[in-house]
């Protein structure tokens, strides 16, 4: 049985900050890791892979240094990894992120389930792994958690926001999971530092899959002209000296202007 | 040979035996060459303090003494009697005119019951004032050896309900060594009845002398068993010397070796009072050099301890000081360190002696038989066992070395790898974005160290007073302190790492050895020399553990600092601050680092200020329970540690307490808050006190 | 038929948020000259179908076939894919449910066009026609422009970004298209609903943060009739959790943490391990006593009182409301 878990390098945006001036968003120095959904797709991964004796492999596409952020994820029961590299500076669109990936995987051959985050910690698009089940023409689970294999299918349950959906696909087949998917098993230090000797690969995008610039670039029609950065500070109100009618008068406006009260 | 010299060289043979077999328990599994190399020479090296040790330590039992007065001297006495009266035995056996034609090798064995052939053999003419002496001297011994057993009685009798003190066990267990003393004064009665001993050579055996009046009175023939009684006795000294080993009397070997384990620990490791800065387990440099990572780490099991670890649990003798000093237990924790040390000396005798004689017991695993982990996790290694030990065992290495086993296998709960995953990615154990920790300084007069390169001193702010805007006031007052006395000081900024204490005491030391190495880097590519702290385990971490990985820096906490500042007349404190204030010594400044004094000096120096002390004060100051990464997680336990804490000092009569380390704070003011009395006792950093009391 | 209007096409496998996006439908649609279309998948009254125009549909596209039933993934793009080749649309609007998105993902791979994920905002230009949308950017922390080239825009919307607006009288035409449905290769196994009682804190949509501040036990009532009023739930800091006992669990650093819509904090005082728990909400209200307590600064509103006082006048005025 293989498996391919696709994680992503990506930025951590809790260490973005806007720039109260310019409002605009810093991208300088901000650090890069395997986000903490991608730790859950290596686990779900890992799980399946234990459980059916199988062979997982991760997948991601991204910067050359990407390899320096797979030092934990690589003792988390992976095989082998391939890091395919971004020829350019940042992740064009899902679209083209999508066509890598895909051909990637084409070249892997012979997969029986891909794993993918619901979305990515920085790009939040909740795109690549429908779009990838779109591309590859397989069968997909969203939002899984408790997968199992049986036979040549795969079962799992779709955690939805009214229900528990249970489903049954056939194989090979696309899935992806959301952050409370599982518990991710955490390496020790140790771990990862046996973990050195796995096998890296780094695929280039033309020479290895023969996707061109061109073609990424005509893939990703659509960029942003600009992003504004939205200052989510606290307000830091405070409603001192009234009585308590009145401050809760005042609190209610507030509230109502921030739409929050809904409730029942 | 007589009866009783023959049970005696059996008694003596078999504790060497005995002896050797429960000494070779230490060195079970271990590199014993390696153990020879290394340390033969520096005990060598150190003979001198060593023999000084064991004079006072060994014989007068100086450290016991300071701790128990009575039974302590008691016990001085005891041992020096028995030394003397010892050697006094064997010097009249060699030349006992009683024992012509024995030669000088089984005199040897003669020398206990000396007093039985002189007694039998002496008449007036020959008897000499030596003689006497050694009459007297015989029967004192008995004296000073009742005494002290006495003391040990009223223990039994004295001891509060879970108080851990000498019991009706102990007494009952060395039924020999009484039956030994018993018998002895019966012998010697019965050997003045027998041999008709004129009372002029009798009296100096009073004791003896005494009991014949006695049993003359009583009309008891005692006369007719005085063979039987030094046989008695004989066998009474041989099975109690046999049984040495293996009984409560194995500390009269143990304890002698475990001074011999002290002496091997470097004053000079870490500049600290022996055994309190934590050894590094293992080289994790050479560990990737070597590509070897299939070392054990951490232990479960006894063979996992060293030799010295081991001597220690030998020697203890379940004194209870540990247990009466430690914070742990009086919360009602799962921890007392005596019962865990008793734990492991018993596992450790039981183990290897059933598989010395083959048959080996099923289960070798310590975590969940003999401690579990709630004991693991309750110690806030605040030192007060190893300040409290008369003999410096340092128990919190036990529970260091569990905690790494737990670690490396994986076994944490949740709120641990929480905590060791935000210091991994995030640099503070609050999980806070690195950025923003430099965000206390932004409306204040910080230099980042990119900005000031000459600074004479590094201020290493720590996370709790970058992170939590309680501790923020401790780092903006120092600052505004270091200002107004004209320092060159720069911040790291959002560059700085954490300490890592938090890591390596949890039990991480991979990664705690990783994440320091690269700190050391980020403070030598700034040229940095100098470093003044708020916090006592960065203050700790940094000046005394670091340097295992060649990391030397010049450490300065923030109270000597001001002191000194103070001293220089750097500092102009006018403004009073009018209170009676107490300070509470943090256990990594005090315990860990004997500062005491600088603190008090600082607040002494503020006008208007009265400096109180509480109960629990410098070195047998109590534990807030912030340590040892007991704040990231819950522990089950009947009480909370800093709220036994706050409890003394509410009841102090005093305005305000005093503390130099945020974790402190942050725990005193928490239980203050649960108390509802958060108003009645502020909690203040002597930075803020200092900083109220400047312009 | 070149004369045939274009479209915004609206899809939503929820009802509220379909009523959101019609809405803003109409809006693009009477500022723009083109009509608002509603794509429905699932089984209707031929009434409530009517009842979409009300919302902002000018027609109504209803395709039926028993592969969509629990709106199966394979076939709803398919369909939605068919009705898309079979009309002129300009915007193809998808609602930010969990099986919207997955929809909107595949049709941007099926239909060939980029999807913008998270759009604020659409507005079309009167001269070129162009459509320029706002969407969110890292996860929230910007809003990004687009200027849409490609024939077809292809968004997903959050649920909650419009406002709905039901306009009395306004129906809509309701037409019949027959989809070309391949069979899934995913198929149900079993649904089983949610209970909504008993929630974990973590879905909480409002919460009663109750710190050291609060004295008694018997507060507690108080306290969560608040909540009640709220349709929230309890929570509390670590000390009233693990010294007192009150509850269970806390939210802090070293547990549970929530982003709830509206949290309001009672006598918490602000320390940093316990707002790591909370800092996830929308909106901090704090309500304290102590001036200097930390958490004034990082709340959004805080009411400077006692809490014994505010939270029976706050609960009083909730119901007043209702």
């Amino acid at each position: 049985m293989k498996i391919i878990a696709c994680v992503k390098y990506s930025l951590d945006v809790s260490e973005m900050r806007v720039d109260p001036s310019s409002k605009k968003i810093g991208l300088d120095g901000v650090p890069k890791r395997l986000g903490e959904i991608d730790k859950v797709v290596l686990e779900e991964a890992a799980r399946l892979k234990e459980e059916n004796d199988g062979s997982l492999f991760l997948l991601t596409y991204g910067p050359d240094n990407t390899k320096d952020g797979l030092k934990e994820a690589m003792a988390m029961a992976v095989d082998e990894a391939v890091v395919v590299v971004n020829p350019f500076e940042d992740t064009l669109s899902t679209r083209s992120t999508v066509e890598v990936l895909a051909k990637a995987i084409e070249k892997i051959g012979d997969v029986d389930v891909i794993v993918c985050g619901e979305t990515s910690d920085d790009g939040y698009s909740f795109q690549v792994g429908p779009m990838l089940a779109e591309r590859l023409n397989m069968p997909q689970v969203t939002y899984a958690k408790n997968l199992k294999i049986d036979a040549d299918h795969l079962i799992a349950d779709r955690d939805l926001e009214e229900c528990m959906e249970t489903v049954k696909a056939s194989l090979p087949a696309v899935v992806t999971v959301t952050e409370l998917s599982n518990e991710p098993r955490r390496p020790t230090m140790l771990d990862a530092l046996k973990a050195k000797k796995k096998k890296i690969d780094l695929w280039q995008t033309e020479a290895d899959l023969g996707i061109s610039n061109a073609q990424l670039e005509e893939l990703s029609p659509l960029r942003a002209t600009d992003i504004e950065g939205i200052e989510v500070k606290r307000k830091q109100v405070l409603i001192n000296g009234k009585n308590a009618g009145e401050a809760i008068k005042e609190l209610m406006n507030y509230l109502a202007e921030e739409n929050v009260m809904g409730g029942q | 040979m007589e009866l009783f010299g023959v049970f005696f060289l059996i008694g003596l043979i078999s504790f060497v035996l005995l002896c050797a077999l429960r000494i070779s328990f230490w060195f079970k599994g271990q590199d014993i060459k390696g153990i020879q190399q290394k340390a033969l020479p520096i005990i060598w090296n150190r003979k001198g303090q060593l023999f000084k040790e064991l004079f006072s330590e060994a014989l007068t039992v100086k450290k016991y003494r300071k701790k128990d007065r009575i039974n302590g001297s008691f016990k001085a006495a005891f041992v020096m009697a028995f030394l003397a009266i010892s050697i006094l035995y064997q010097i009249k056996a060699q030349f006992a005119p009683q024992l012509e034609g024995i030669n000088w090798f089984l005199r040897i064995f003669y020398a206990p019951f000396v007093d039985f052939l002189v007694l039998a053999n002496t008449n007036v003419e020959n008897f000499t004032v030596l003689d006497a002496f050694y009459g007297l001297a015989s029967d004192t011994f008995a004296v000073i050896v009742l005494s002290f057993d006495l003391t040990l009685l009223i223990k039994v009798f004295t001891r509060k309900p879970g108080q851990f003190k000498v019991n009706w066990k102990i007494i009952f267990t060395t039924y020999h060594y009484h039956l030994f003393i018993f018998s002895r004064y019966l012998a010697e009665a019965s050997t003045i009845m027998a041999f008709d001993v004129p009372t002029g050579i009798a009296q100096y055996w009073y004791l003896g002398f005494g009991l014949a009046q006695v049993m003359v009175y009583l009309n008891i023939p005692l006369e007719a068993f005085h063979y039987v009684l030094w046989s008695i006795n004989g066998l009474a000294l041989g099975l109690m010397i046999a049984s040495i080993p293996f009984s409560q009397l194995w500390h009269i070997v143990s304890a002698p070796a475990n001074i011999l384990r002290r002496c091997l620990l470097d004053p000079k490791d870490g500049g600290l009072p022996r055994g309190r800065s934590l050894t590094k387990p293992f080289d994790l440099m050479e560990m990737i050099e070597s590509e070897n990572f299939d070392i054990e780490i951490g232990a479960n099991e006894i063979e996992k301890f060293d030799w010295k670890q081991r001597i220690s649990l030998d020697a203890c003798m379940k004194c209870g000081a540990c247990q009466d000093a430690c914070p742990a237990y009086a919360a009602g924790r799962d921890l007392s360190p005596t019962l865990m040390t008793q734990a492991l000396q018993a596992k450790m005798k039981t183990q290897f002696l059933k598989e010395f004689l083959k048959r080996p017991e099923d289960s070798k695993e310590l975590i969940g038989n003999t401690v579990t982990e709630d004991t693991i996790w309750s110690c806030t290694t605040c030192a007060a066992c190893i300040q409290a030990c008369p003999i410096d065992n340092v128990h919190t290495e036990y529970l260091m070395d569990f905690r790494r086993h737990l670690i490396a296998n994986n076994q944490m709960d949740k709120q641990k790898v929480n905590v060791i995953t935000a210091i991994a990615d995030k640099a503070n154990p609050y999980g806070l974005p690195k950025i923003d920790r430099a965000a206390w300084a932004k409306d204040l007069t910080v230099p980042t160290v990119a900005d000031n390169p000459e600074s004479d001193y590094l201020y290493w702010v720590g996370c709790a007073s970058s992170y939590d805007t309680r501790n923020q006031k401790i780092a903006k007052s120092l600052v505004k302190i270091l200002n107004k006395a004209g320092v060159n000081f720069s911040i790291l900024g959002k560059e700085e790492p954490c300490c890592g204490e938090t890591v390596r005491r949890i039990g991480d030391e991979a990664r705690y050895q990783e994440m320091v190495m690269e700190n050391i880097e980020v403070l030598n590519a700034y040229k940095v020399k100098k470093i003044i702290v708020n916090c006592p385990h960065c203050y700790n971490t940094i000046k005394n553990e670091y340097p295992q990985l060649g990391g030397n820096f010049e450490v300065i906490h923030h109270s000597t600092l001001i002191q000194d500042l103070i001293q220089q007349n750097r500092l102009e404190l006018s403004n009073e601050v009018k209170q009676t204030i107490a300070y509470h010594d943090p256990c990594y400044l005090g315990r860990y680092n004997g500062e005491y004094e600088a603190p008090r000096e600082v607040l002494t120096s503020i006008p208007g200020s009265k400096l109180v002390e509480l109960g629990r004060t410098k070195e047998k100051s109590f534990c807030c329970g912030g340590g040892g990464g007991n704040s990231w997680y819950e522990i089950p336990e009947r009480e909370s540690i800093s709220g036994i804490r706050v409890t003394e000092a509410l009841e102090a009569n005093i305005d305000t307490l005093s503390v130099s380390c945020p974790y402190c704070i942050s725990m005193l003011e928490d239980s203050l808050k649960v108390k509802g009395v958060e108003k009645k006792l502020p909690v203040k950093d002597i930075a803020e006190l200092v900083a109220q009391s400047i312009n | 038929m070149s004369e045939q209007k274009q479209q915004v096409l609206v899809f939503s496998e929820n009802q509220s948020a379909l009523q959101e996006l019609l809405s803003k439908g109409r809006e693009i649609a009477s500022n723009s000259g083109i009509e608002c279309v509603a794509i429905v998948l699932d089984k209707r009254e031929k009434e409530e179908l009517n009842q979409l125009g009300g919302w902002g549909a000018n027609k109504v596209v209803v395709v039926e076939d028993p592969y969509l039933e629990n709106f199966n993934a394979e076939a709803c793009t398919d369909a939605i894919a068919s009705v898309v080749s079979q009309l002129t649309p300009k915007m193809l609007i998808i609602g930010g449910t969990k099986r919207d998105m997955e929809l909107a993902a595949r049709l941007s791979g099926r239909l060939n066009v980029p999807c913008i994920s998270h759009c604020t905002d659409f507005t079309v230009d009167k001269d070129s026609g162009q459509v320029e949308v706002k969407a969110m950017a890292y996860s929230g922390l910007g809003v990004a422009t687009y200027h849409c080239k490609s024939p077809l825009v292809l968004g997903n919307v959050e649920p909650g970004t419009f406002k709905e607006e039901a306009i009395e009288g306004d129906s809509a035409e309701v037409i019949e298209l027959k989809a070309e449905i391949k069979a899934p290769r995913v198929s149900t196994v079993q649904i089983q609903a949610k209970i909504v009682q008993g929630e974990k804190i973590e879905n909480a949509t409002t919460v009663v943060d109750i710190g050291s501040g609060v004295r008694e036990k018997a507060d507690l009532d108080m306290m969560a009739n608040l909540a009640g009023l709220l349709g929230g739930q309890m929570a509390c800091s670590r000390p009233v959790s693990a010294d007192r006992e009150w509850f269970p669990h806390f939210l802090g650093i070293s547990s549970k943490k929530v982003s709830p819509e509206l949290c309001i904090s009672i006598g918490v005082s602000g320390a940093i391990q316990h707002m790591v728990g909370i800092r996830g909400s929308k909106v901090i209200v704090a309500i304290n006593s102590d001036e200097d307590a930390a958490i004034f600064s990082q709340a959004d509103y805080g009411i400077l009182g006692d809490l014994y006082e505010i939270i029976p006048a706050l609960s009083e005025a909730i119901s007043g409301n209702r």
